[in-house]
C-alpha cells in the first residue's frame, strides 16, 4: 500500500514479527490513548474527566460492593470469552456463544426444576451445570456438524442459531405455559424458581462460587491448549488445516470438538448465571449480549485464556460503574463511548503490530527514511 | 441498543482476530443527557434531612414510551414535594446489574429506590440486606417489610381508547401491534374491543405480536403489514413510536399507548391512555416522610388517577370526548363495569357468563383468551 | 556520474548505479551497479535471495531504492510506480502471470490501456498481434480466452502485452521455471529475435545452462551484491557456479544399490482433481526398496494429485495402492503414516509446515502422538523442544529462533526441517514432491544428498519433480506424466533430456 503526500511517500509494509517491546507497548499505548481521547471528549462536553475516571475506578473496584458487583458481572463474560478463545484459536468463528449461553441457562434451569430438592444441593448443582454445558455443546454441534462435514459457513449458522435460542427462551416464558414458566405469576411472565439448595453458594455478599469455577476453567483451557495433544492439534489446525490433514489429524473431528467445547463453556456460563444470580430462567436478564461481548473480550485478550480474566473484569467494571457515573451527572453514554474508543484504539494498535509505516522521499537519491508509527 | 452495541463490537472483534484490519467503523455519537441529580427547590418548609429517592430505568428516559412515563412521574414528585432529592440511572440491565444498582443505593442510605420495570426477584435478592431502604418494584406481588409493588390498570385506559377508536367514522378493521401475548397485554386488547364495539358492533381487530419489548424495526414491519392488510386504524401496545409513523404515512388514525405522544403523529393522532405514575410516587414518598409507609400491592386505575387520557386529536368530536368523560366518571364512581358478562371469546366460548365479571383483585390474572371479534391467537397455552 | 553517460541510441539502454535497498534492516541489494545495452540479452544470475528480483523490481518501478540512480537511455529517471516504468518503456514478466483468466487475449492486451477504443481498434489490434506474433514467434489467437491457453502461451501473451504497450526494455523473472524444454527453446528463439530488433532483455535465472545457451552477457549477484559481469563468450559454467555460490560444488554421485522388494505399488489409479475432472488416469507405478523412481512432467499434469492419492489426502476413484503388502487404498492419512509413509509435499509453507508455528512444533507434527513427546493425552513440551534441538543439529537447520514462526526461515532450512521430520520417522516409503524447487544451489545439493542416503538405507522413494536435471541425477527409473497419464517409463540409462522433453510435451515415443 502506498500513499503519496506531497514530496513524501508513505509505504505500509507488513511486519513479519513484532519485537517483544512493540508487542508490550502497543496494547499499553492503545489503552492509554483510549483514556486520553475519552478525557478530551469529557472535557469537550463540559465534564470533569478526573472525576469521571475516579468514579469509574471507585464504583468498579473500590470497596466490597464495587468489587463483588464487578466480579459477578464479569463471571459470565469469562465463560463466553473463553468460548471465543477456544474456537478462534483454531480460526473457527463461533459467533453463537450468545445462543449457547441461553440454551445452557434453559437446560440448567430445566434440570434444576426437574430435580427439585430430590438429590440435595451439591449433586443437584452439578447436574444443573453439566446440563448447561451439555446443552451448549449440543447446540454448538448443530452448527459444527455441517461445518465439519459439509463445509458450510459457521459464521452464518452460529449467528442464526442465536436467534433460534432466543426464540426458544422467549417462547418458554413469554408465549407459553411451559414447564419453565411460573404459572402463579401473572402480572409479568417469569420463570419458576429452582429450590434454594440448588443455588450456587455465595462467598462474599452476592459473589457466588461461579467465579471460582470460571477461574478453574480458565486454567483448564490454558492447560489443555498448551499441554495436550488436543491443544497441539487445535494449534496446528488453526495455523494450517492442510498441514493438519497432511500430518494425519482429523480436521473434521477437531472442528466438531472445538465448537462443542466452545459451546459447552458458553452453556456452562448460562447455567452458572441461573444458579448464581437469577435462580430462574429470566429471558430479559439472559439476552443482554453476553455472548457477543465475550467475542470482544477474547479479542482484547488476544486469544489468551488468562488474558480473558482481566479484560472481562475491566469490561464488567464499566457496566458496574455506569449507574454511579450517572448519579454524578456524567451521562451513561460515556461508558459506551469509552468502550468503543478503547476497542478502536486496540484495533489500531493491533494494526501497527502487523504493519510498519515508512516515510520516504519520493525524489532525490538521498535515502531519507524515517520510521513512523 | 445495548445488544446492538455488543453485536457491533463483536463483529469488529472478529475482524480483529481474523487478521483483517478494520478501522472505518463509525462510533456511536455522544448525546449529552441532562444532569441527573435534581435537588428539590429550596423552600422554607424543607426538613433538615431530605428524602432521597432513586429511580432505576432499564431503558432511556426519553424513549417516548414506558420509561418516559415513569420519568414524568419523577418530575411530578419533584414538583409537588418539598424536601425530596431524586436521582436516576438509565440503561441498567436486569439481573446482576439491577442487583448491583439496588445494593449501591441501599448502601448509600437512600430512603426509596424505585425500579420501573419487572424486577421483583432482583429486588428481593438485595432488599433484606438494606432494611432502612424501601424498594418499590413495578408489577411485583410478593411484598417484604421494605418492599412494595405497583402496577397500573391498563384495561381501564384501553376501554376508553376503544371508545375513541370505535367512534371514528368508517373504522371497521383495526390493526393492533402488541409486544408479547402476556395477560396484561391481552387484557388490554379485550377491554379495547369492548369499548370499540360499544360504538360500532362491526369492528374487528387484528393483533400482531412482535415478540419483543423493544424492537422498532419489527414494530414498524408489523404495523406496515397491518396497513397492507387493510387496517383503517392502528393501535399500539409497544414502547416505540414506530407504529405511529406508519399510521401517519398511511394517513389513518392512530391510538398511542401509555404516554402523551400527540407530537409524534400530528395528523393521525386520536388519543391514548397515559400511565400517571406521579401521584403514586408522591403518595409513597410522603408516607415515608411521615413514617406511615406500609408494604403494599397497589393496582391503580382511573379511580386512583394512575391511568389518564392524553389530549385528543382534532379528528375526535366533542361528542365523543364528552362520552369518554362520562364513561370515565362512571368507572370512577363504580357504576360501570365494562367486563360485565356475558363475554364470548373469539373461539365462541362464553368466558364470562351473564351476571359475571372479572373482580378487581383478580384482574391481573386475566386474560388467557381473546375476545370475540379479535383476529389472532395467543401462541400456545 | 550522469554527465559521463554517452548519448548513443545503439549503446546503453539502462544503467543502474549504486542501488541499495533494505527490507527491515536486511540488505536485499547493496551498492549494485548494472548496465544493459540495446540489442542484448543480459542474464542476471544468482541463487535464491541473491537480490535478482529486488534489482529487477527497482528497474520496473515496483520498489523505490533507498539510494542509487537509474538512467534510461542516458537520462536520469525516478521510477515511483510500475506505471511510470511502463511509460519509460520498461516492463516485466513476473513469475506469476497477471492476466485475467476469463478475458480473451485481445482484451488482456487492451486492459488498462484506455487510449485503445473498443470498436475502432479491434481489427487493427488483431492485425498488430498477428504481426508481432509472426515476427517474434509469439503466435497466439487473439480471440482465445486466457484460461484456454497453455502456460507457455500465457507467457507469450504477457510478452505481447508489454510489446503492445511499447516496452523496449523487457525483464523476464525466471521465465523457464514453468516451461517444458521445448517451450523454453521457443522462448529463447523469441528473445533472440527481439534482441536482434534492438530490444534490451534482462533474463533472470539461476540455471547455468540457460545462461550459456541464450545470454550475450551475464551479471552475477550474491548476497545482494554484484560479484561480476562478463560476456558469456568469456564465461564457463564452473566459473559462474563458483561466482554464484562462493565456493566449488561437487555434484553428489548416486551409487547404484540393487533395488529390493517392491514396497509401494500404485495399480491403475484414477483420481479427480479439485475441479472434478480426472486429474490422473490409470496410473501404474511400482517403487522398490532402495530405489528412487522419478516422476517427470510439466507442472499441472497430475503430479499433485498423484502425491495426494498416495499419501491419503485425496481419495482415488479407481485403482489400488499397496504398501508393504497392505492395501492402503482406503486407509486414512494417519494409518499410512503409521505404516511408514513419509511425505515431502510440494507446498512447503502451508502443507508441509504450519508456517505460523515455531519450528519445534512443526518438527513434532507427526511424532507428537507417541512417547516420548506425549503420554496419553498430555504433551511434553520439554520432549518436543529436546527433539527439535536434536534434529536441528543433526540436519543442520539454521536460523531458528525460539518461538518465531517457521515461515521466517529460508526455503532451504524449511526443506531440511521437513526432511528431518520425515526421515527421523524412518519411513519405508518416502514421497518427495518438488524437493528442491526454489532452493539455492547449496541447499539443493544438501537435500539431494539426503535423498540419496535415504535410498541407500533402503527406503523406497517416489520423487516427483519438474526439474529434469534432478530427475536424471537421482532416479533409477523415470516415469513421465502427461495429462494425468503415464506417457513413458524409462530406466535411467535410457533417459535423456530430449526424449523426456518430447514425452513431457505429450508426444508418444516408440522407443519408450
Amino acid at each position: 500500500m502506498n500513499l503519496s503526500l506531497g514530496s513524501r511517500r508513505l509505504t505500509v509494509e507488513s511486519r513479519p514479527v513484532a519485537s517483544r517491546t512493540v508487542r508490550f507497548l502497543a496494547p499499553t499505548f492503545s489503552v492509554a490513548l483510549a483514556f486520553v481521547i475519552g478525557a478530551l471528549i469529557l472535557l469537550a462536553t463540559g465534564q470533569d474527566p478526573v472525576l469521571a475516571y475516579t468514579e469509574m475506578i471507585r464504583k468498579g473496584f473500590l470497596g466490597r460492593l464495587a468489587i463483588t458487583g464487578t466480579l459477578i458481572i464479569a463471571t459470565p463474560l469469562i465463560f463466553t470469552g473463553l468460548a471465543a478463545v477456544v474456537a478462534f484459536r483454531m480460526k473457527v468463528w463461533n459467533i453463537g456463544a450468545e445462543g449457547q449461553f441461553i440454551l445452557g441457562a434453559v437446560a440448567s434451569s430445566g434440570v434444576g426444576l426437574w430435580v427439585g430438592d430430590q438429590v440435595g444441593g451439591p449433586a443437584g448443582i452439578v447436574l444443573m451445570l453439566v446440563a448447561g454445558a451439555l446443552a451448549g455443546a449440543l447446540f454448538a454441534a448443530l452448527a459444527a456438524l455441517p461445518r465439519a462435514y459439509l463445509n458450510t459457513d459457521e459464521v452464518i449458522s452460529t449467528l442464526m442459531l442465536n436467534f433460534v435460542a432466543l426464540g426458544i427462551m422467549n417462547y418458554l416464558i413469554f408465549s407459553s405455559f411451559s414447564f419453565w414458566r411460573d404459572p402463579g405469576r401473572a402480572t409479568f411472565p417469569v420463570g419458576k424458581f429452582v429450590e434454594d439448595v440448588l443455588l450456587l453458594p455465595r462467598m462474599v455478599g452476592r459473589l457466588h462460587v461461579g467465579l471460582i469455577i470460571a477461574l478453574a476453567f480458565t486454567v483448564i483451557i490454558w492447560w489443555a491448549l498448551r499441554y495436550t495433544k488436543w491443544g497441539f492439534e487445535v494449534m496446528v489446525t488453526g495455523d494450517s488445516p492442510r498441514a493438519a490433514l497432511y500430518s494425519g489429524m482429523r480436521v473434521d473431528r477437531k472442528i466438531l470438538s472445538v465448537l462443542m467445547v466452545s459451546g459447552a463453556l458458553a452453556g456452562l456460563g448460562g447455567g452458572i448465571e441461573v444458579g448464581g444470580v437469577l435462580g430462574n430462567l429470566d429471558p430479559r436478564a439472559l439476552s443482554l449480549g453476553v455472548g457477543f461481548t465475550g467475542i470482544v473480550v477474547a479479542a482484547l485478550a488476544r486469544l489468551s485464556p488468562f488474558g480473558v480474566i482481566p479484560v472481562a473484569i475491566l469490561v464488567a467494571s464499566f457496566s458496574n460503574a455506569a449507574p454511579g457515573l450517572q448519579v454524578l451527572g456524567i451521562p451513561s453514554e460515556i461508558v459506551i463511548l469509552l468502550e468503543g474508543i478503547l476497542f478502536l484504539c486496540i484495533v489500531a494498535g493491533e494494526w501497527f503490530l502487523r504493519n510498519a509505516i515508512r516515510v520516504e522521499r519520493m525524489a532525490g537519491p538521498a535515502g531519507a527514511e524515517a520510521p513512523a508509527s | 441498543m445495548r445488544k446492538f452495541r455488543a453485536v457491533t463490537f463483536a463483529l469488529l472483534a472478529l475482524a480483529l482476530v481474523a487478521g483483517a484490519c478494520g478501522g472505518d467503523e463509525a462510533d456511536e455519537t455522544t448525546t449529552t443527557a441532562a444532569p441527573a441529580t435534581t435537588a428539590a427547590p429550596a423552600t422554607t418548609a424543607a426538613p433538615e434531612e431530605p428524602l432521597r429517592v432513586a429511580f432505576i430505568y432499564d431503558g432511556e428516559i426519553d424513549d417516548g414510551g414506558w420509561n418516559e412515563a415513569h420519568e414524568n412521574g419523577r418530575q411530578y414528585l419533584i414538583a409537588n414535594m418539598d424536601g425530596v432529592e431524586t436521582t436516576y440511572v438509565e440503561n441498567v440491565s436486569p439481573g446482576s446489574e439491577f442487583q448491583a444498582a439496588f445494593e449501591d443505593f441501599g448502601s448509600q442510605g437512600y430512603d426509596l429506590v424505585i425500579c420501573t420495570t419487572w424486577c421483583q426477584d432482583d429486588v428481593l435478592t438485595v432488599a433484606p440486606n438494606y432494611p432502612d431502604t424501601v424498594y418499590l418494584s413495578w408489577g411485583g406481588y410478593e411484598t417484604a417489610p421494605n418492599v412494595g409493588h405497583y402496577d397500573g390498570a391498563t384495561e381501564d385506559g384501553r376501554y376508553l381508547d376503544g371508545l375513541v377508536a370505535g367512534s371514528q367514522p368508517g373504522v371497521e378493521f383495526i390493526g393492533y401491534v402488541g409486544g408479547f401475548a402476556i395477560e396484561e397485554v391481552v387484557r388490554g386488547v379485550n377491554a379495547f374491543m369492548i369499548g370499540a364495539r360499544e360504538m360500532n358492533p362491526n369492528i374487528e381487530i387484528q393483533v400482531v405480536w412482535v415478540n419483543s419489548w423493544y424492537d422498532p424495526p419489527a414494530e414498524q414491519q408489523a404495523a406496515q403489514a397491518l396497513v397492507d392488510a387493510g387496517a383503517d386504524l392502528l393501535a399500539a401496545e409497544v414502547n416505540a413510536p414506530a407504529v405511529a409513523s406508519v399510521a401517519e404515512a398511511a394517513g389513518i388514525p392512530y391510538i398511542h399507548y401509555g404516554i402523551d405522544g400527540s407530537g409524534i403523529a400530528p395528523n393521525s393522532w386520536l388519543s391514548g391512555f397515559t400511565f400517571d405514575w406521579g401521584p403514586y410516587y408522591l403518595s409513597q414518598a410522603q408516607a415515608l416522610a411521615n413514617g406511615t409507609w406500609e408494604p403494599a400491592l397497589t393496582y391503580g386505575g382511573l379511580r386512583d388517577d394512575m391511568i389518564g387520557m392524553a389530549p385528543f386529536g382534532s379528528a375526535v368530536t366533542d361528542e365523543t370526548i364528552a362520552l369518554v368523560e362520562q364513561r370515565r366518571q362512571e368507572i370512577v364512581d363504580g357504576t360501570l363495569d365494562y367486563f360485565a358478562g356475558p363475554i364470548t371469546d373469539n373461539q365462541g366460548n362464553v368466558v364470562i357468563p351473564e351476571g359475571g365479571t372479572i373482580p378487581w383483585e383478580e384482574r391481573t390474572l386475566c386474560c388467557q383468551w381473546l375476545i370475540e371479534g379479535v383476529i389472532g391467537e395467543i401462541p400456545a397455552g | 556520474m550522469a554527465e559521463s553517460v554517452p548519448e548513443v541510441p545503439s549503446g546503453e539502454a539502462a544503467r543502474l548505479t549504486g542501488i541499495t535497498k533494505h527490507f527491515f534492516g536486511v540488505a536485499a541489494n547493496e551498492d549494485v551497479d548494472f548496465d544493459l545495452r540495446w540489442g542484448e540479452i543480459h542474464a542476471l544470475l544468482g541463487e535464491n535471495g541473491a537480490g535478482k528480483s529486488t534489482l529487477c523490481s527497482v528497474l520496473a518501478g515496483l520498489y523505490h531504492p533507498d539510494s542509487g540512480e537509474i538512467h534510461l537511455d542516458g537520462e536520469p529517471v525516478d521510477l515511483s510506480s510500475p506505471h511510470q516504468a511502463l511509460d519509460h518503456g520498461v516492463g516485466m514478466v513476473y513469475q506469476h502471470f497477471r492476466l485475467v483468466d476469463r478475458f480473451t487475449v485481445a482484451e488482456n492486451l487492451t486492459l488498462g490501456h484506455p487510449e485503445t477504443g473498443f470498436f475502432t481498434s479491434r481489427r487493427s489490434l488483431e492485425r498488430q498481434v498477428g504481426e508481432l506474433g509472426r515476427r517474434y514467434g509469439l503466435e497466439v489467437s487473439p480471440q482465445a480466452a486466457v484460461w484456454q491457453l497453455s502456460v507457455g502461451e500465457q507467457q507469450r501473451v504477457e510478452i505481447l502485452k508489454l510489446l503492445y504497450r511499447g516496452v523496449r526494455i523487457l525483464i523476464l523473472d525466471e521465465p523457464t521455471a514453468v516451461l517444458t524444454p521445448q517451450e523454453s527453446q521457443n522462448l529463447f528463439h523469441t528473445l533472440r529475435a527481439l534482441a536482434d530488433d534492438g530490444q534490451a532483455i534482462i533474463f533472470v535465472t539461476h540455471k547455468l545452462d540457460e545462461v550459456m545457451a541464450v545470454a550475450d552477457r551475464v551479471t552475477v549477484l550474491r548476497d545482494g551484491r554484484k560479484v561480476g559481469a562478463m560476456p558469456t563468450s568469456e564465461a564457463d559454467p564452473a566459473t559462474l557456479a563458483r561466482m554464484m555460490v562462493g565456493r566449488d560444488l561437487s555434484v553428489p554421485e548416486r551409487p547404484r544399490t540393487a533395488p529390493g522388494e517392491p514396497v509401494l505399488s500404485i495399480k491403475g489409479v484414477t483420481a479427480e482433481g479439485d475441479r472434478g475432472l480426472e486429474a490422473i488416469r490409470d496410473v501404474e507405478i511400482e517403487v522398490r526398496a532402495s530405489q528412487i523412481v522419478g516422476v517427470a512432467g510439466v507442472a499441472g499434469n497430475g503430479q499433485r494429485e498423484l502425491a495426494e492419492v498416495v499419501t491419503g489426502l485425496r481419495r482415488p476413484k479407481r485403482g489400488q495402492i499397496i504398501m508393504g503388502g497392505v492395501d492402503i487404498t482406503r486407509s486414512s492419512t494417519l494409518d499410512r503414516i503409521k505404516l511408514g509413509l513419509g511425505f515431502v509435499p510440494e507446498d512447503r509453507m502451508r502443507t508441509g509446515m504450519a508456517g505460523g508455528l515455531p519450528l519445534a512444533a512443526n518438527l513434532a507434527l507427526k511424532a507428537y502422538r507417541q512417547p516420548p513427546l506425549s503420554r496419553g493425552p498430555v504433551l511434553s513440551k520439554q520432549a518436543v523442544e529436546y527433539r527439535a534441538r536434536t534434529l536441528e543439529k543433526q540436519f543442520d537447520i539454521r536460523g531458528v529462533r525460539g518461538a518465531l514462526p517457521t515461515s521466517l526461515l529460508s526455503g532451504g532450512n524449511i526443506q531440511r526441517a521437513i526432511l528431518a521430520r520425515e526421515l527421523s520417522a524412518q519411513p519405508r516409503v518416502l514421497v518427495a514432491a518438488a524437493p528442491t524447487r526454489g532452493l539455492d544451489v547449496a541447499a539443493i545439493q544438501a537435500i539431494r544428498q539426503l535423498l540419496i542416503e535415504e535410498a541407500e538405507a533402503g527406503t523406497a522413494i517416489l520423487m516427483i519433480s519438474e526439474d529434469l536435471e534432478e530427475i536424471l541425477d537421482l532416479s533409477d527409473e523415470v516415469i513421465v506424466l502427461y495429462e494425468g497419464q503415464v506417457m513413458g517409463r524409462l530406466p535411467r540409462d535410457r533417459a535423456d533430456p530430449d526424449l523426456l522433453g518430447m514425452l513431457m510435451a505429450g508426444r508418444t515415443v516408440d522407443a519408450a
